[in-house]
């Protein structure tokens, strides 16, 4: 009873890392770099697909599973996303929404490789380097260390050269290229970095849950909840994520005891929409807010 | 006071000829040349709408002229965009003064020395520029909060920032009072002859051209219509009429 | 093969006009409040829902309860912009766009928690009925359907031309800052502007249902296609917006006929690559508005 108990909230713990994980990495392109993109969930089932495909079909470690979803997630969102730069705004993210249905289709037409939509069930061999665990605490580990890495790539970029340069491209283009930055290529590294990130997070996620098919990886849903998080925790800092993990992931696991899908992802919306209109800076933002406002008289 | 032979260094730093920009089918640059010296002021100036700004745009990159050509620093940046211009050497402040609200003063400047700099080194040239511009203890304020003056001065320190060869200066006088208006004259004469900087200036403030500027420049309806020292140009009786206007 | 070319076309066609009329809404918020609406597609859905239980319960045909849900919908979009839009006029890109994109998530979850998930047809008396001119049969459904489309849209740009409240509008478009300082009542038009925005998407959801089929997230595949429809045809035009809903309508028909059915959800996809590539400002639009942030 008691190690059923431990699982549950185990089973937290890793979704809360792994969850703080992906919403990071889409806090860089979109609250540094602006670039609001609603498609996460295309590097996310990627990454995830060509784990699976890679360790399912061909019997090599999903180690390069991993590597292949990195190089094919950031190639392609350099291609995708380097004609939709010149969209502004909101319809570059409008843009954005038609690449995770596009690579659902992909995925429920690629009966090959993909199995279509009955999707691909992993044979649980554990062993390093199958990254298939016994024990639960071996996925909070990776987890926990997934999501300290893009912490820390996100601190590093805070405000550092790329920070800065992607701060001043999202504030104003006009003055960013009047002062020698090349627009274009500040994008695209942050897009490639996101998307990289993300496909690593889709790895971990087929290894632990161990089935993945087209709706569950590609479901915009994924998308909604990576930048709720971001959002309610901080958009545009390096911790903000983190907090909104923490504070949305434990909520989530609670209201699936009581509520299906359609009630939950209601509740996910109107959370979405009190935050926007109520707290935009999030939790990081006002409390860093509250405690400049102290300093002045 | 500088004679324009003794300002000039004998070679043409920037070099437009025959610049023409259209908008649908009013006409903004039309057949505007313009040459530049090494350390040279110019003064642009004209009513409202002449087309200043607008050549301003076509110079720093914003705008793609129509036909004609710009040469700087010996090297052909026609249709250039933006970027490659602020990379060449042209560094630009813009008439509605928007710094990156986001970010500090000090991390405003950091930006445009990056371009030449790593990080650690950007970081104190630009607050060393912060400190010549005089904003030296608003280093760490938002630069969304500061006053207008305080603004232009942080545009001037950004266009500074990138190193450039040439500063293209709109209208940063505009908008200040008196006193204001002479320190900035005295910055900007400072950073042009330690710096070894062209400027050209686009004032309505005839008097801080008069105490700047070696040469001056006047448009109307986007043509040139006339050019030479300042004093003599105040006198042209093309440039006075420009400025009251036909309806006599 | 070749001779079925004229029934495709017109096929195309008729839907194309539906497709123009969704749109509309779409590119004349955009070009008012220059917000993009997210929610768009889940004002179709909702209409859609409407007819659907107007026909399931009082046997209301479709094409009458475009009088019953559009003023619904309607006012439920000033309800919407009172609460939602209003607030984030000015705030950040990112805000704006979750500000819709929340509400278009609440809009399909409310419709999935209390209409499930399942996918509701409606079938009219005419349903099958068709006319035949030469060897082509129109479906009179779709007859229909593009009358009223074209209809609805021909009012719209007739208010738009020739009305006070119409000029006003446009003029926003055109340059909102300069419209206000000519005295013009942004606020009261924002509201008016979005209200008809939506409205006209109830009037396409309605037509659209004894078409399509009716399910809680239709207005996701819907806004898809809006989208490509209004970058085709430029944005802000509403004009356009009726052009590049007949493009893109025959385009998608005679890909589904001739290549695969597979291939006409995506071919708007593809399609959508290919405008920004080639002509990013769409048919009608002006070069760089595609740029246009928060003026």
């Amino acid at each position: 009873m008691s190690t059923l108990f431990n699982d549950y909230y185990l089973n937290i713990a890793v979704m809360t890392c792994l969850w703080a994980a992906l919403s990071g990495a889409w806090n860089l392109m979109a609250g540094y770099g602006g670039l609001v993109s609603l498609g996460q969930s295309a590097f996310f089932g990627i990454g995830a697909y060509m784990t699976a495909i890679v360790y399912t079909k061909y019997g090599i470690s999903p180690w390069f599973g991993l590597v292949a979803g990195i190089l094919v997630t950031t190639g392609l969102a350099a291609v995708i996303s380097w004609p939709c730069f010149r969209l502004r705004g909101a319809f570059f993210s409008l843009a954005t929404l038609v690449f995770p249905i596009a690579m659902e289709i992909v995925a429920n037409n690629l009966n090959d490789y993909t199995r279509g939509p009955s999707g691909i069930a992993i044979p649980f061999r554990p062993g390093l380097d199958t990254f298939i665990f016994r024990s639960r605490w071996s996925y909070l580990v990776a987890a926990f260390a997934l999501m300290m890495l893009v912490y820390g790539i996100t601190r590093w970029i805070h405000r550092g050269k790329l920070g800065l340069y992607l701060i001043a491209v999202r504030d104003d283009e006009a003055t960013a290229a009047s002062m020698g930055i090349e627009i274009v290529s500040v994008k695209l590294i942050v897009v490639m970095i996101s998307a990289a990130l993300t496909a690593v997070g889709g790895f971990f996620y087929a290894q632990y849950i161990l089935f993945l098919d087209p709706p569950s990886v590609f479901s915009i849903n994924i998308s909604v909840q990576i930048a709720l998080l971001s959002i309610i925790g901080g958009l545009g800092t390096p911790f903000g994520p983190i907090v909104g993990s923490l504070v949305m992931t434990p909520l989530d696991g609670v209201l699936s005891q009581f509520f299906g899908g359609g009630p939950r992802l209601l509740i996910y919306g109107v959370a979405l929409l009190a935050a926007v209109l109520l707290a935009p800076k999030g939790i990081v933002g006002t409390a860093k807010e509250w405690r400049r406002s102290r300093w002045t008289c | 006071m500088d004679m324009l032979s003794g300002a000039v260094s004998g070679k043409a730093l920037m070099h437009a000829s025959a610049l023409v920009l259209r908008f649908g089918g009013l006409v903004a640059v039309n057949e505007v040349s313009l040459t530049v010296a090494d350390r040279e002021i110019v003064g642009l100036i004209g009513p409202n709408g002449a087309g200043k700004t607008s050549l301003f745009n076509i110079l720093s990159g914003q705008m793609r002229p129509d036909s004609g050509s710009i040469r700087f620093a010996g090297r052909d940046l026609t249709g250039a965009s933006a970027t490659v211009c602020a990379r060449a050497g042209i560094g630009r402040t813009f008439q509605v003064v928007k710094p990156l609200g986001s970010l500090t003063v000090h991390e405003n400047v950091t930006v445009g020395a990056l371009l030449h700099h790593p990080l650690v080194v950007a970081r104190e040239i630009a607050a060393r520029i912060v400190q010549r511009v005089g904003m030296g203890p608003l280093l760490q304020r938002p630069a969304g909060s500061l006053t207008l003056e305080s603004r232009k001065r942080l545009e001037l320190a950004r266009a500074l920032s990138i190193e450039p060869k040439i500063l293209l200066l709109d209208e940063i006088l505009a908008g200040l009072n008196a006193s204001e208006v002479n320190e900035s004259i005295d910055l900007i004469r400072s950073f042009a002859r330690h710096d070894g900087l062209a400027v050209i200036m686009i004032e309505h403030n005839l008097h801080a051209v008069m105490s700047l500027a070696d040469k001056v420049v006047v448009l109307d309806y986007g043509r040139k219509i006339a050019e030479g020292r300042p004093e003599e140009v105040v006198r042209d009786p093309a440039v006075i009429a420009a400025y009251l206007g036909s309806d006599g | 093969m070749l001779d079925l070319f004229p029934q495709l076309l017109v096929s195309g066609l008729l839907i194309g006009g539906v497709y123009g009329l969704l749109s509309i809404g779409l590119t004349l918020i955009f070009g008012v409040l220059r917000i993009v609406n997210f929610a768009q597609g889940e004002f179709i859905m909702l209409a859609m829902f409407g007819a659907f239980w107007l026909h399931a319960l009082f046997a209301i045909d479709p094409f009458v309860s475009i009088f019953i849900v559009t003023p619904l919908v309607f006012g439920l979009g000033l309800l919407a912009e009172r609460i939602v839009i209003k607030p984030i006029l000015h705030a950040p890109h990112a805000m704006q766009i979750f500000a819709t994109f929340g509400l278009s998530v609440v809009m399909q979850n409310i419709a999935l928690t209390f209409w499930g998930p399942d996918y509701r047809s409606v079938q009219t008396s005419y349903a099958s009925q068709s006319f035949i001119v030469g060897n082509i049969a129109i479906s009179a459904t779709s007859l229909y359907g593009f009358i009223v489309a074209v209809l609805m849209a021909g009012m719209l740009i007739a208010f738009l031309q020739f009305s006070r409240d119409g000029k006003a509008l446009r003029a926003m478009v055109q340059n909102r800052y300069a419209a206000s300082l000519m005295g013009v009542n942004t606020d009261r038009l924002n509201r008016l502007a979005f209200g008809a925005g939506v409205a006209s998407a109830a009037v396409a959801g309605c037509i659209l249902t004894p078409i399509y089929y009716t399910f809680p997230t239709v207005g996701v595949d819907l806004i898809i296609t809006a989208f490509v429809v209004v970058v085709l045809g430029g944005l802000g035009s509403v004009a356009g917006a009726m052009a590049g809903g007949l493009i893109i309508g025959i385009t998608q028909t005679l890909t589904g006929f001739f290549i695969s059915v597979e291939l006409k959800d995506v071919i708007a996809l593809v399609l959508f690559i290919l405008i920004l590539l080639i002509r990013p400002q769409g048919l009608f639009g002006r070069a760089g508005m595609e740029e246009v942030g928060t003026k």
